[in-house]
């Protein structure tokens, strides 16, 4: 039973009953309109919210029979837009994703530094290590965050809009890395809301009003007739070499 | 934060510069008074090399005592700021302090813990170490209460404003108790504006202990308030047992506060200036600016005493008047910061 799952997840908030599925080397992309709840379905996939109803289970476990430090290490979490330490640099930012393998009081040892090495790498942000997160661009800073994330190396990643904010060239290498990160094996779950980038994904699953009003893969879920009827009659759809393209008439 | 010089070096200069200062608020410090020593007698007067009370019994312990004080103040602000990840924190303005000074005056008054003399100085130099930690239980409901006014650590206006609502709420009772024998009024001004002139050995040795107890859960939580600035949600996400690690920060911020304000009175601004100054320099790594925070504090405190000494000689001012007369503008300059920021 490999995966991450929620089943029934009724409450808090908006969420009216969700069944949603990631599995390792997938890429699951979270489409919908605003305040349906994406943001605290994927917070109650992470473990830091409990869900009204319904289970989250991990690999064939409940997740709450997990204990906080064995959860940590198998899912990665990013929040969307989150406060971020100006004064701190990269190397430390990205040192803090070992904490659920060392523990409070656990000294570091060889196996975290590979990972931290091994997690600047993959992100591309290794040249700046020496830097301090408040000099870094947008972009720069997001891989740095997403860094902190993989150094656990976790077997999901939970992501809450990390293209938010970005310019498109940033933007590309974001996508570029979830793509990579789910070839190497990594579940990765992000909540996007542009569809185009949505389209990138292996999968994509659409909430509204509290449910998962659509699932599967791309070019079956991102149909004009769909997106029209969820974003409005001005939305249109081109297939270019098989993948959906959206874009708005006007 | 300017990149002249590589990180490394800054920081070991930022620190040597400290201990520098340190050592000369100490030797200042021991020579000034009404009779002035020269620098040569006082330290070898340190160094045991020649006898002399005047130093030994009198400045020193004052002089130390103080260093003490602002250590545990500049820690526990920066302690504060890390925990509330807000640049506004201190002992001072979160009303932890006037907690632990109502707590201790609690203790004082109601459980006569202090014989009905407590006007006299030689009272002072002996609150005993259940003072403390009355102030300890006062520091942290005071926090606490303020916490749950403000609706939350992050609403940084909101968090000053309660602390504010809370200090001087405290502070009203604490003064009230002392007026309740009219032989306390200038205890009272004496406590209450800050003072390093009652601190005698006792004092020093409680101090010391404090320290010693507060210090290592903090220096050792360092990585986790480094953790927090990424918000709460992301050190959950890391498996943080985040409540508790929030009430034992909290704990020794306030066992930190109440030694400091048993021995010394309220002392204002040292916890929010020193910390803020340092960053500049150092960065944002709790586990640097923590202990760095003790050293500056130390030295702030010390050089602030100097100042309290002599401005207005032969008289003293207490020092919590200098601290809050440096402080009050440095506040005021950090708010019209965040809104050229903004």
């Amino acid at each position: 039973m490999k995966g991450l799952e929620a089943k029934g997840i009724r409450g808090p908030f908006a969420l009216l009953g969700v069944d949603l599925a990631v599995r390792p080397g997938e890429w699951l992309a979270l489409l919908g309109p605003n305040g349906s709840g994406k943001s605290t379905l994927l917070r109650v996939l992470a473990g830091l919210l409990r869900p009204g109803e319904g289970r989250v289970w991990l690999e064939g476990k409940p997740l709450r029979a997990y204990g906080s430090y064995p959860r940590a290490r198998l899912l990665g979490y990013l929040p969307q837009n989150g406060p971020y330490p100006e004064g701190l640099l990269v190397e430390e930012v990205v040192r803090l994703g070992r904490l659920p393998h060392q523990g409070l009081w656990g000294r570091e040892r060889r196996e975290d530094w590979e990972a931290v090495e091994w997690a600047l790498e993959v992100t591309g942000t290794a040249a700046l290590r020496q830097r301090f997160l408040g000099t870094l661009s947008g972009g720069e800073r997001q891989r740095v965050l997403l860094a902190r994330a993989l150094a656990a190396r976790p077997r999901y990643l939970l992501l809450d809009e990390p293209t938010t904010f970005l310019d498109l060239e940033h933007q590309a290498e974001v996508l570029a890395l979830l793509r990579g990160l789910s070839r190497m094996g990594v579940g990765v779950l992000s909540v996007l809301h542009d569809p185009n980038q949505a389209a990138l994904a292996h999968r994509v699953a659409v909430l509204k009003g509290g449910r998962v009003i659509a699932e599967g893969e791309p070019q079956a879920v991102l149909t004009e007739p769909f997106l029209r009827s969820l974003y409005g009659p001005q939305v249109r759809v081109r297939l270019i070499e098989g993948r959906p393209h959206v874009y708005l008439d006007g | 934060m300017t990149q002249a010089l590589p990180l490394a070096l800054r920081r070991s200069l930022v620190l040597l510069w400290l201990v520098f200062l340190l050592l000369v608020a100490l030797v200042l410090g021991v020579a000034l008074g009404t009779v002035s020593l020269s620098p040569l007698e006082v330290v070898q007067a340190l160094l045991g090399q020649r006898e002399n009370p005047i130093v030994t019994e009198m400045r020193l312990p004052r002089v130390l005592g103080g260093m003490l004080v602002g250590a545990a103040l500049g820690v526990a602000g920066a302690a504060f700021q890390g925990l509330f990840r807000n640049p506004l924190a201190d002992p001072y303005l979160m009303g932890s302090a006037s907690g632990a000074a109502f707590g201790v005056t609690l203790f004082a008054t109601l459980l006569g813990g202090l014989s009905p003399s407590f006007a006299q100085h030689a009272v002072f130099q002996s609150l005993p170490f259940s003072a403390t930690l009355c102030g300890f239980l006062g520091a942290l409901l005071a926090t606490l209460l303020t916490v749950l006014l403000a609706g939350g650590v992050a609403r940084t206006g909101e968090l000053v404003l309660a602390g504010v609502v809370v200090g001087s709420v405290l502070t009203g009772l604490t003064t009230y108790l002392m007026l309740q024998d009219a032989d306390r009024v200038r205890a009272v001004f004496a406590y209450t504006l800050g003072n390093l002139a009652f601190l005698g050995w006792p004092a020093v040795r409680l101090l010391l202990f404090f320290l010693v107890l507060a210090l290592p859960p903090l220096l050792f939580l360092g990585r986790v308030l480094n953790a927090l600035q990424l918000g709460e949600e992301v050190v959950r996400s890391l498996g943080v047992p985040l409540t508790g690690v929030k009430l034992l920060l909290l704990s020794a911020v306030s066992l930190l506060t109440a030694a400091a304000v048993a021995q010394a009175g309220i002392i204002g601004f040292v916890g929010l200036i020193t910390p803020h100054l340092l960053r500049r320099f150092l960065g944002e790594d709790y586990r640097l600016l923590l202990p760095a925070s003790a050293l500056g504090g130390a030295a702030l405190l010390a050089l602030a005493d100097l100042l309290a000494r002599t401005l207005t000689r032969p008289a003293e001012l207490p020092v919590g008047v200098v601290t809050t007369l440096l402080g009050g503008p440095f506040f005021l300059y950090l708010l019209w910061r965040r809104r050229e920021r903004a």
